[in-house]
């Protein structure tokens, strides 16, 4: 019984390369509902960055950083909301779209552990691609519309550290959400009986 | 192992899926189970395999009782001992067919190397070592079921439960899946539990279950068994060797 013993502490893990691949293939297998998933993680962090680059401009501008920041604060927050929601939608989609596949892994001798780690790494994937895009989109959008506004001048005024915060905010945020939002359905699927899963239909 | 590697008892009384059946397979044996749609032929097969448990009676594999398992324990054991192969074929769409051979490997913690190396050996074994880069979509049917035979038997089973396994393919090809089946379960001396409507699959068969209504209604030796079709309707012979009974 000892080999069943060792054959049972490997089975445990999942090889992280192996994870990363699977998300990858997986997709490039469903294109377009990548580009929906990316796109929609890309539009929330894009106003989120938007508005906190409009922020630190706006901030320069006035020189009365702190009520203009408690002003942004909140916008901010309703943006960190939207993209909450948002990504979170998408994530619980894309996994319940693929019951029927969690339940064939199961059957093959999937443990729960592997198929979390499966859905996370395709989710950690997702939101860095939508995080990076949608960050330096917000950053060139905020930085166009207020220079436009406000002229360039300011907008070079800001340093470029805090531009970079900016953009370092929104990937790991996207991240964070992306990774939080499918935690859950990954998490539920997992558990189910790979028979419920496999009839699941949607 | 013993001889008499599988012994199972069970009912379902939910929806009354099975009512109570009592079979016995022996390790190595080939057992078609047979009977219409909705006779409760995938409850069974979901039960042996661990993917439900019954509602009441147990099913033990290798003298063990699955549903005193920890779910942990029969994911394990589904892993190692059960292959499965589905009417649907069942493969993962976005991994190629080599991927999807060596996707149990990958649960039960095998090397890249080893994993690799067995999905090519056994890809080769159902004829498709040309195909290993294909993906599902860019295979027929019959490879697809290929890939799914050989996908159940990444993990040397001792069991392999298949689920209509011609169930969508054409005359040809779903005998063709018949012959494979049985020809690997000889080479791998691997005990085949398959359930169909498909009188082909009685051919290939050491002994077949008549399934209807959720019971067994008997248990019979291929010999006893001619491939016509009235044979199914008259029910002059049962198995004189039958270890299975029905029973309410």
């Amino acid at each position: 019984m000892g080999q069943a013993k060792s054959d049972q502490v490997r089975a445990t893990t999942f090889p992280i390369t192996q994870a990363l691949r699977f998300g990858f293939e997986d997709m490039r297998a469903r294109g377009t509902r990548t580009r929906i998933t990316v796109l929609s993680i890309l539009l929330s962090v894009t106003f989120m960055v938007f508005l906190s680059t409009m922020a630190s401009i706006f901030a320069v501008m006035t020189g009365q950083a702190a009520t203009v920041q408690t002003h942004y604060f909140l916008l901010e927050i309703i943006a960190l909301l939207v993209c909450l929601v948002g990504v979170t939608n998408t994530m619980l989609m894309s996994v319940t779209e693929r019951f029927k596949e969690i339940g064939v892994m199961k059957c093959l001798g999937a443990r729960d552990r592997h198929v979390v780690v499966i859905f996370l790494f395709e989710a950690f994937i997702l939101g860095i691609l939508g995080g990076c895009g949608g960050a330096l989109a917000g950053l060139a959008a905020g930085a166009v519309a207020s220079g436009l506004q406000v002229g360039w001048a300011l907008v070079m005024q800001v340093p470029l550290q805090e531009y970079g915060r900016h953009v370092a905010t929104g990937v790991f945020t996207a991240i964070l959400l992306s990774v939080l939002g499918s935690l859950y359905p990954a998490y539920y699927v997992a558990r189910l009986r790979p028979v419920e899963a496999m009839r699941h239909e949607l | 192992m013993a001889d008499v590697a599988k012994q199972y008892a069970m009912g379902n009384e939910r929806i009354e899926a099975l009512r109570g059946i009592d079979l016995e397979v022996n390790r190595g044996e080939y057992i078609s189970i047979l009977g219409p749609s909705g006779s409760g032929k995938t409850t069974l097969l979901n039960l042996i395999g661990g993917l439900d448990l019954p509602t009441r009676g147990t099913v033990f594999i290798e003298n063990e009782d699955i549903s005193k398992m920890s779910q942990t324990g029969r994911t394990l054991m589904r892993c190692q001992k059960i292959g499965y192969i589905f009417q649907t074929f069942n493969l993962i769409d976005f991994l190629s067919a080599i991927d999807n051979v060596a996707l149990p490997m990958v649960f039960a913690g095998k090397s890249k190397r080893e994993r690799l190396e067995r999905a090519r050996e056994l890809l080769q074994l159902v004829d498709l070592g040309d195909r290993l880069n294909h993906k599902p979509t860019q295979l027929s049917g019959g490879q697809q079921q290929r890939v799914a035979i050989a996908r159940a038997l990444a993990n040397s089973p001792s069991i392999i439960l298949a689920d209509e396994p011609t169930g969508n393919l054409d005359l040809a090809t779903g005998l063709a899946m018949v012959q494979l089946l049985y020809r690997l379960r000889t080479e791998t001396d691997t005990t085949v539990i398959c359930a169909t409507h498909d009188l082909k699959m009685i051919a290939v068969s050491d002994r077949i279950a008549w399934l209807e209504d959720g019971m067994v209604q008997r248990v019979e030796d291929r010999q006893g068994v001619t491939l016509t079709a009235e044979e199914l309707q008259t029910t002059n012979q049962d198995g004189e060797r039958s270890n299975g009974t029905s029973e309410e």
